[in-house]
């Protein structure tokens, strides 16, 4: 397992395309966002505050740096299987089951590495420029809670994805269901965005980080389909979310090994 | 081999999966005109969504196919030998698969007429204009995928370039409309609204950027070395 997520490791992080795709990706987001990324205020007027700017910083980078992410490790999976080393890496003693998270653990881990720079180097600027030294904490505490489960959650999906349909397809849907089921507003359509399966951190954030809606109203969408999977934002909830993240992920991964243990018979 | 077996070669070689995501969605949509009022959902609801599968997930559709279009024949030094240049190949492959789509699209336009669902959008097409709709994002979101692929040499760039630009698009739709050049390349105007008289003008900008996009793609995607090098992963 340490050995297959060392070399996956070093060769998603030596990847050029990644870093060319990762910069692009960064560069839109400074410009589509940039008001807003640059005073790191959402309309709540938390802009001074370290907290709610970190958390601000956090839903801007991920919203759509998590697009870069899902559709870079769309092929890690099944590129054994086309390349025709799947065979023989199933003849060699590893365990297979140590093979699979060792690769999700390695592939996730590289390609997370640029949201993380981009999403501290965010903090440390904001450090110099607002002269708070608390907020490399906040940083690593949102860094922790808000983004971390998503991506452990989404890394799952987009490795395990194009097994069960080609990734060409997988990466539409993809990209269909990150704005369906993330960004869009609760009210707009029945959608998970906003529900405890969202991968957007909203109940860390309400919950957890105690942060209130701009316009003063409490976490809720009283007209939005759906409701039942939107329980208030208490800090047991932002918990359980975390619990729903890395659950949703240990089960995909389970159902990916299972898969390939039924393909291998 | 004939002209029509190599049509049908590109066909065969987008595969099923790739064809039958455009006619899954007139599908959903003629289910959504006739059901949606069922559903509860509202009129002005059901409008969006028809125009925004329309306008929205047809060029979405036809963006991730041009990107992922490249890098992944087989023995293309053979290939390359041929009278038939590797340019008209791609041209055939791209013009297959959207063609297809732009097909399906035709027929999605044809529930949103019939339902008279146009009028309730924000912006109202009339006729042949109609069809506008989903045309010209569709094929400008195809000439940035072509462009994309040719420039990176990788599909997952060019998939990612282009779900990027989507999402952008649905995320700062405000701000980018409101200055005139970004107004007049911004993707959804119809479902998401424009200024008054404005539509035509982005449509046709649409269209004629989109020539810009593969002309500026055409000579990267005629220097044999590059096609060579295969799909950096």
């Amino acid at each position: 397992m340490i050995a297959t997520l060392r070399y996956e490791f070093l060769m998603q992080i030596r990847r050029p395309i990644m870093w060319i795709v990762y910069g692009l990706a960064f560069a839109v987001l400074v410009a589509a966002m940039w008001p807003g990324y640059r005073t790191l205020d959402l309309g709540s007027g938390g802009g001074h505050d370290p907290k709610p700017a970190m958390l601000a910083s956090a839903k801007l980078t991920m919203s759509l740096l998590a697009i870069v992410y899902g559709c870079l490790l769309a092929d890690r999976l099944i590129r054994d299987r086309r390349l025709g080393v799947a065979a023989i890496l199933d003849a060699s003693p590893s365990n297979p089951g140590g093979r699979l998270v060792g690769k999700y653990l390695g592939v996730c881990g590289a390609t997370a590495v640029p949201i993380a720079l981009v999403f501290f180097g965010r903090a440390v600027v904001y450090t110099f420029t607002e002269g708070k030294a608390e907020t490399l904490a906040w940083a690593l505490a949102v860094f922790a809670t808000v983004i971390l489960p998503a991506l452990i959650f989404l890394g799952a999906l987009a490795l395990a994805g194009p097994l069960l349909i080609p990734p060409l397809v997988f990466r539409v849907l993809f990209v269909a269901y990150w704005f369906w089921g993330n960004l869009i507003p609760a009210d707009m359509m029945p959608t998970l965005s906003h529900t405890i399966f969202a991968a957007t951190g909203d109940y860390v954030e309400y919950g957890l980080f105690d942060r209130a809606r701009p316009d003063g109203v409490v976490y809720g969408w009283p007209d939005a389909a759906l409701n039942f999977l939107r329980p208030a934002a208490t800090p047991a909830v932002a918990v359980l979310w975390m619990g729903v993240m890395v659950a949703l992920a240990a089960a995909i991964l389970l159902l990916t090994r299972l898969h390939a243990a039924r393909s291998e018979s | 081999m004939k002209p029509l077996d190599l049509w049908a070669h590109e066909l065969r070689r987008a595969g099923p999966a790739a064809l039958a995501g455009a006619p899954a969605l007139v599908l959903l949509m003629t289910l959504l005109a006739i059901l949606g009022a069922r559903l509860g959902s509202r009129e002005s609801t059901t409008a969006f969504m028809l125009a925004g599968a329309l306008e929205m997930v047809i060029p979405l559709i036809t963006g991730m196919a041009a990107a992922s279009s490249l890098g992944r024949d087989q023995a293309v030094e053979l290939q390359l030998t041929l009278p038939v240049g590797y340019r008209s190949t791609v041209l055939r492959r791209l013009a297959a698969t959207t063609g297809w789509t732009g097909l399906c699209a035709a027929a999605g336009s044809t529930v949103l007429t019939l339902g008279g669902w146009w009028e309730l959008l924000p912006v109202t097409p009339h006729g042949p204009a109609v069809q506008l709709t989903w045309l010209a994002p569709a094929l400008w979101l195809a000439a940035l995928g072509l462009l994309a692929s040719a420039a990176f040499s990788s599909a997952v760039a060019a998939t990612t370039t282009v779900a990027l630009v989507w999402v952008v698009e649905q995320v700062v739709a405000g701000p980018l409309q409101g200055s005139l050049p970004s107004r007049l390349l911004y993707l959804f105007a119809t479902t998401r609204g424009t200024v008054p008289d404005d539509w035509t003008a982005n449509r046709v900008v649409l269209l004629c950027t989109a020539a810009v996009l593969v002309a500026a793609a055409w000579p990267l995607l005629g220097r044999a070395e590059r096609v060579l090098g295969g799909d950096k992963e």
